[in-house]
């Protein structure tokens, strides 16, 4: 089946014009496929790192969200041990108007203010509410630790 | 200006000859009456002298009585009554002391009337008597003391004896009485009656006496075969055999009252009326263009420099030599016969003039050109009526200063009856309310500042009586109809009605006024301005209006006759032209022959009654070079004919069987009248289905089973579940649309993209919030989350929820040099309401740089309409071509004005709205809005029946008549309100008519003469008639 105008558009757009710190290509075998890198927002626990992320397009796109995972094992509240996001765009407030480049400036967004009320990885958002501080903390060690380039 | 305005009504005209030849007379008759004779023993000399004036003689034959007395032939008789009645050479009676002997001696049949002369010798030895058919008016001239008689006996009989036949020569004499002018009494018996009596068959004492005065004069001269040297050539010399004149008076008694029976007029037809303005039209051209004082800031055209001219000299026709010496039409002109063995002295009138329709006699020349000061100026709307009529004001002003010396300005200035009252210096303007304002801003717009402009309306109105003599009064004062009215009323309102309408009581005692300042005031001039708006004179407001005081008058209309002669007479009624003004007059010598289907008489008695009054240009009259006097663009009225969309058709047609169901059972039982009411109900409803069934939703409620269901093709249908499926069952709320949005859309040159599917937007769609997306896209958008159970909302902003029926369908093209000078090409590709017709334009050429980029949008699913779609149509194509083309939609249906409102919302159009629930303030802003050139609305909605009017609306070239009224001239008067003076573009009118429905009938029945609407009276066989066949028609 062909891929539709609009996926090759954004593929083209997110080459010729990538948002600041992020980068999205899509595998030579599978255009639905995207490999992303988010840098690590500043004045973020997660400055300095680098995050990779895997992003798929399902068949129904741009009716349905894209499919996004963080492959970069990451200390933040809304993404699980397996990088799953919790991300309300990428579930019941998508709409076909968001594109690739808005989903990931959203998650680039939520490096940046992480929201442990409505938390993905409970055991990290317990932390988060109990001693953020400390949170932080442990949060800058992973990036050190995982997400350095 | 005319100080010689009120020469009093007395004999200084005879006694100095130099001004009987140069001064126009404006009183009808040589005035001489007892009251006058102890002026000046001069004068009492010579008209000594001159009466009794020779008039003729005859043959007739008397005969003898008791053979006492021989008499020879060549004897000298003289001529007496036998008993003289109550009324003699006394002097009339006053009103009522003698209505009991009259009414018995000439109406009833109980008592036989006296009309024995005798004939006596010198020494008053009776000799005989006269024959009855001669007695019988020569008993009356003597008893009103109008004339003389001397005899010579030419055959006396050989044998001598009662009965013999005498021949006598009967010479016959005018007595100065007869040359007196007729009292107010007599002279204005409508004035002072008619309106006032229910009946106005009713005679009254004085009208009987005016009869036998005018049957006695009239057969004298019939007699004596006076045959007149000169008659208006007009009139046309005058039928001998007028029946009403020379029958006797109890014959036209009769035929006057067979006349009040049939009391419906006859209405006047168009042709008709083109041959009454004819003649007015021609006038006017006699006098020299006239220019407007430097106070007056506007340039006049020629043609209103020639009614400023003509209006200017009929205000001082007095002070203004022999310009029109015409003799009036229904005066004759006769001269003296000499007597023999008389000497004529040479400064004796040699001529005389008779009126043979009020048995008046005069020494002057009665001229056409009446003491009236004023007029009917009746150019044909949009000629700038308005505006001749402030030229008039600059031109024509009374000083100010005079008030100072009341004395000096009083006597030139005021009229003889309101000699107590001071002039005011103000003209008054009386107009419609609609048309305050309008004439508020000509008047300050046409003045340097020199004048001062007031408006009496409303809550203003506390001022004391004498403001308008003072001398801070203003120059203009406008107020409206109702005003006059309410002020009259609460005047008046004490009074018993005789006196109410009885203008010489009124200004016999002008008590009454104080307490107004509108009526205290001595105008000037007074202006009425749609001066039709009195053309009935029994109603209270045309009372009113002839109760203003004022030497001048005008009336303004562009229609002074609108369905019958007598709407004219109210306006000379009112101008005071006599004796016009007198409803006797006019009754007897053209309501009556015309409705006698003595047409052309009439018509040529009216058309010189027109001729000095009237000023009349049509804008197709031609200048003396034969040039249109006033260039208007080209007018085009087009009729669209648009079909029905299936849903409306089914509830059109739901409705219309229903209603021809209804009808059919009425016309079988026979009750179509009684049920009109009902039946004209249908036919409305029918009719706001053509426009919106949107309009009928709510009314057709169901009041009894059998009228809720309405049988179909397919089973019964409930009429509301029609609606309900048109209607859809989202709510009504129209959101406003962003106009950054549409700006935005209107400016980007490039085609956009959809957001969601990155395509260019071939079918793209609005949301509410004004976010663009494919149609496809949204609508896959919202079945998804149909599908999850979700309600729709904008993918963009997430605002909803969103249906499919909030969707706004739009499409962008690039105009191209379109404009098509005069037609409208668009015309062409769009009748018959095909919504496509415009995406032919739809630009897929991204770089037509030379056009206008034009957004199209239209609701997807909008309750529209037909005729709502083919209104945007155009709207937004005139759009396209010239953003600053204004246009004017008429409806009749206020309902309807709503939802073009919404859907002028919808597509960002900025509009007005003028109808019937605005007051006076809103008009006003909302007319000056309109005019003024940056204000963003284009569009102007009016209901027909607001909006008919007056209105100056040339700031718009496009016209929508959404439905179309029972009469057309009310549509035209409504699109004359655009196209008319001022308008410096072409106007397209469009008239939207649905197919094959009840308005196409209503087109073919416009056609015709006898419209429904104006039958609704229902007191006419014939108009019944002419309805039922119109409605058989329309339920056909």
């Amino acid at each position: 089946m062909s891929l539709p105008k609009r996926i090759i558009k954004e593929t083209e757009r997110l080459l010729a014009d990538p948002a600041p710190g992020i980068s999205a290509t899509s595998h030579e075998d599978n255009l639905r496929y995207f490999d992303v890198i988010i840098a690590g927002p500043d004045q973020s626990p997660f400055e300095g790192g680098v995050f990779r992320l895997e992003l798929f397009l399902p068949e129904e796109y741009p009716m349905s969200p894209p499919k996004v995972r963080f492959l970069t094992k990451i200390y933040h509240p809304n993404i699980d041990k397996l990088g799953r996001i919790c991300l309300d765009i990428l579930k019941d407030k998508w709409s076909p108007a968001l594109q690739i480049r808005t989903v990931l400036l959203s998650i680039q967004a939520l490096l940046s203010c992480p929201n442990p009320d409505d938390p993905l990885a409970n055991d990290v958002a317990q932390h988060w509410k109990d001693n953020q501080d400390e949170a932080i903390e442990t949060a800058k060690e992973w990036t050190k630790q995982h997400a350095s380039a | 200006m005319a100080a010689a305005r009120c020469v009093p009504e007395h004999l200084t005209a005879i006694a100095d000859s130099s001004r009987k030849t140069g001064d126009p007379a404006h009183t009808q008759g040589l005035t001489l009456n007892a009251g006058s004779s102890s002026r000046g023993s001069n004068k009492r000399k010579i008209l000594d002298s001159f009466f009794p004036r020779y008039l003729g003689e005859i043959t007739i034959i008397g005969y003898a009585l008791g053979g006492l007395a021989k008499v020879i032939a060549g004897e000298t008789v003289l001529f007496e009554r036998t008993r003289p009645s109550v009324r003699n050479q006394t002097g009339r009676k006053k009103k009522g002391s003698s209505s009991g002997s009259i009414m018995t001696g000439w109406g009833g049949k109980a008592l036989k009337e006296n009309n024995v002369v005798r004939f006596t010798k010198q020494d008053g030895f009776e000799i005989g008597r006269l024959q009855v058919d001669t007695a019988r008016w020569v008993s009356k001239l003597m008893d009103y003391g109008l004339a003389e008689f001397q005899g010579t006996i030419i055959l006396a009989p050989t044998i001598w004896k009662t009965g013999a036949e005498i021949v006598l020569i009967m010479r016959c004499y005018l007595t100065a009485t007869a040359f007196a002018s007729l009292g107010p009494n007599q002279r204005l018996l409508s004035k002072t009656n008619s309106p006032s009596f229910v009946n106005e068959a009713l005679e009254t004492e004085d009208e009987l006496d005016l009869k036998h005065r005018k049957y006695a004069v009239n057969t004298m001269f019939r007699e004596l075969a006076l045959i007149p040297v000169a008659t208006n050539t007009t009139v046309g010399p005058r039928d001998q055999k007028i029946e009403i004149f020379t029958s006797t008076p109890e014959e036209s008694s009769i035929a006057l009252n067979d006349e009040n029976e049939a009391n419906e007029e006859a209405e006047v037809s168009d042709k008709e009326l083109d041959v009454l303005y004819e003649k007015a039209q021609r006038y006017g051209r006699d006098f020299a263009p006239m220019d407007p004082p430097e106070s007056m800031t506007y340039t006049l055209k020629p043609y209103q420099r020639e009614a400023l001219a003509w209006m200017y000299h009929k205000e001082c026709a007095l002070s203004n030599g022999n310009q029109h010496q015409t003799l009036h039409p229904l005066w004759e002109e006769y001269e003296f016969k000499k007597e023999d063995g008389h000497e004529t002295k040479s400064d004796e009138p040699a001529k005389y003039y008779f009126n043979p329709y009020s048995s008046e006699l005069s020494l002057k020349f009665p001229t056409s050109d009446q003491a009236c000061r004023g007029g009917i100026l009746a150019d044909e709307m949009g000629l700038g009526k308005t505006i001749e009529i402030l030229s008039l004001v600059h031109a024509n002003r009374m000083d100010k200063s005079s008030l100072d010396t009341p004395e000096a300005a009083f006597s030139r200035l005021t009229t003889c009856n309101s000699m107590q009252r001071r002039m005011s210096p103000t003209t008054l303007i009386v107009c419609p309310m609609s048309l305050l304002s309008q004439w508020r801003d000509e008047a300050i717009n046409s003045s340097d500042g020199s004048l001062k402009i007031e408006v009496y309306y409303g809550a203003s109105r506390d001022w004391s009586d004498e403001k308008l003599q003072q001398r801070d009064a203003p120059d203009i004062l406008i107020t409206s109809y109702g005003t006059v009215l309410s002020e009259y009323s609460s005047l008046k309102g004490g009074q018993d009605s005789k006196s109410l309408s009885s203008l010489d009581d009124i200004k016999s005692q002008n008590a009454w006024r104080r307490g107004s300042a509108l009526f205290n005031g001595n105008y000037v001039r007074v202006v009425l301005d749609e001066a039709h708006q009195i053309k009935s004179r029994m109603t209270k407001t045309a009372k009113a209006c002839y109760a203003l005081d004022s030497v001048r008058r005008w009336a303004v209309t562009g229609t002074p006759i609108q369905n019958k002669l007598e709407d004219l007479f109210s306006l000379v009624h009112f101008l005071q032209a006599e004796p016009w003004s007198n409803f006797s007059f006019w009754r007897t010598f053209i309501t009556i022959p015309f409705e006698s289907k003595n047409n052309d008489k009439a018509l040529k008695v009216v058309t010189s009654v027109l001729e000095p009054l009237v000023l009349r240009r049509t804008k197709n009259t031609k200048d003396e070079n034969g040039n249109s006097i006033l260039i208007l663009p080209d007018r085009i009225i087009e009729i669209e004919y648009l079909p029905f969309s299936e849903p409306e058709n089914d509830i059109y047609q739901a409705l219309f069987k229903h209603g021809k169901t209804k009808f059919n059972h009425y016309c079988r039982a026979g009750t179509v009248l009684k049920n009109y009411a009902s039946i004209f109900q249908l036919l409305v409803r029918l009719r706001q289905v053509c426009d919106h069934p949107l309009l009928v939703v709510g009314k057709a409620k169901p009041t009894d089973s059998s009228e809720g269901t309405l049988a179909s093709k397919d089973g019964p249908i409930l009429l509301e579940e029609l609606m309900a499926k048109f209607s859809g069952d989202s709510d009504q709320t129209e959101p406003t649309f962003g106009a950054s949005v549409m700006q935005n859309l209107m400016s980007t040159s490039e085609t956009s993209e959809c957001p969601v599917c990155f395509e260019d937007m071939a079918d793209g769609v609005l949301m509410p919030c004004m976010h663009a997306v494919c149609r496809s896209c949204v609508l896959d958008y919202l079945q998804l989350r149909d599908n999850k159970g979700e309600k729709g909302e904008c993918p963009i902003c997430r605002q909803g929820p969103i249906t499919e029926a909030d969707l706004i369908e739009y499409s962008t093209m690039n105009v191209t040099e379109q404009k098509i000078p005069g037609t409208d090409a668009e015309c062409t590709n769009v009748v018959g309401g095909n919504v496509l017709g415009f995406e032919r334009t739809k630009s897929e050429d991204v770089d037509g740089k030379h056009g206008d980029r034009l957004v199209q949008v239209r609701r997807n699913n909008f309750k529209s309409s037909a005729k709502l779609d083919a209104l945007m149509r155009h709207l937004n194509h005139v759009r396209g071509v010239d953003p600053s083309t204004k246009s004017v939609v008429f409806s009749q249906f206020t309902g309807m004005l709503d939802l073009v409102e919404m859907i002028l919302e919808r597509d960002d159009f900025k509009f007005l709205r003028l109808d019937g629930t605005h007051s006076q303030m809103n008009r006003e802003h909302t007319l000056t809005a309109f005019k003024t050139p940056d204000h963003p609305a284009t569009v102007m909605l009016i209901s027909l029946r607001a909006g008919g009017v007056g209105l100056n609306l040339t700031a718009a070239s496009r016209v929508y008549m959404l439905d179309p009224w029972w009469n057309y001239a009310i549509e035209a008067q409504a699109i004359d309100r655009v196209h008319r003076m001022g308008q410096t573009k072409p106007v397209l009118v469009k008239r939207f008519i649905i197919q094959n429905s009840v308005e196409e009938k209503i087109l073919s029945i416009q056609n015709r003469k006898n419209a429904l609407a104006s039958g609704l009276g229902m007191n006419k066989l014939e108009a019944q008639g002419a309805r039922m066949e119109e409605l058989q028609e329309i339920f056909s």
